[in-house]
């Protein structure tokens, strides 16, 4: 189980907020620039910690990729569980994959792999074959 | 009233009223219950298209202001974008002290520092510091960007701490 992060996406811009569910309001600040402007970390002022995720002033539709690839230079540590996207343990880039491709690419719901079906090792051929060059 | 109410419940309340002004007087009630109030009219804008409308993204947008940003850029500023998506974003994201700041853009347009810049988007940082109510200092970013009639925008409005 992560923790649990509650989602909000508004679809006239394709700004998604993801805010932990149990933080203790208080004063918060932007962290753009670890993500280059296009992912934001919410952070509470008074500990430093992130309780949350934006991409305040980027477009989803547009940035997807660039922010993926950022994602994948600086991959953002935890797992959450986000209950609107029936998403369980996932990681941020799994999270952020899943709102593109119900809200953007309305592919409506997906079904992920469970974090143990994630760790599960890929299926590899026992032997090469002799033939190979 | 809020202090125990989760920020998604806030902003659920606020998009039930069906007119952008009844989500202002919904916001103004959330902000003056947490020690804070409606942002003044920024002073020193021109006013002279208020009123009019500009479809942003298929989205209708009424001018409240425009100004001249650093670079000679005309950059409106929607009624719509300030209310239902800065407003309510700060309220979402745990950052509402910001919104009496928000009066506080045209200046940041005219003499904030650019921190990035790309094709029809520029984002902007405040010279000053402002102090949230639990006493951190923050700066205030502001980006705008510009849609495909090339009419620049504000775009979103954000506090980003002084110290990281």
């Amino acid at each position: 189980m992560g923790q649990k992060l509650d989602l909000w996406f508004q679809p006239d811009s394709n700004y998604f907020s993801l805010i932990l569910e149990d933080y203790p309001r208080g004063c918060t600040g932007h962290d753009d620039e670890t993500y280059n402007f296009l992912l934001h970390l919410i952070k509470s002022s008074e500990t430093g910690k992130v309780i949350g995720f934006s991409n305040e002033g980027s477009d989803l539709a547009k940035d997807y990729i660039r922010t993926m690839r950022l994602l994948e230079e600086k991959p953002f540590p935890g797992r959450y569980d986000v209950p609107q996207l029936d998403l369980h343990d996932a990681t941020l880039d799994e999270i952020i994959t899943a709102i593109y491709r119900r809200f953007v690419l309305e592919e409506g719901a997906v079904e992920y792999p469970t974090a143990k079906e994630r760790e599960r090792p890929l299926p590899t051929v026992a032997e090469e074959p002799n033939d190979f060059a | 009233m809020y202090h125990k109410a989760k920020a998604s419940d806030v902003i659920e309340w606020i998009l039930k009223a069906e007119t952008l002004a009844e989500r202002q007087r919904r916001i103004q009630h959330f902000l003056e219950n947490e020690g804070y109030s409606l942002p003044e009219l920024p002073k020193g804008v021109d006013r002279s298209e208020e009123g009019h409308v500009h479809f942003v993204r298929g989205r209708r947008m009424t001018v409240e202001y425009a100004v001249i940003d650093q670079s000679g850029r005309k950059v409106y500023h929607y009624r719509e974008n300030e209310i239902d998506h800065i407003m309510l974003r700060r309220i979402r994201e745990g950052d509402e002290w910001a919104t009496e700041h928000i009066t506080k853009i045209p200046q940041i347009l005219r003499s904030g520092r650019v921190v990035a810049s790309e094709r029809g988007k520029v984002i902007y940082h405040s010279q000053r510091r402002y102090r949230c109510s639990e006493g951190n200092l923050h700066f205030l970013r502001v980006i705008i960007k510009s849609d495909p009639m090339g009419r620049w925008y504000v775009e979103t409005f954000y506090p980003r701490p002084a110290f990281r």
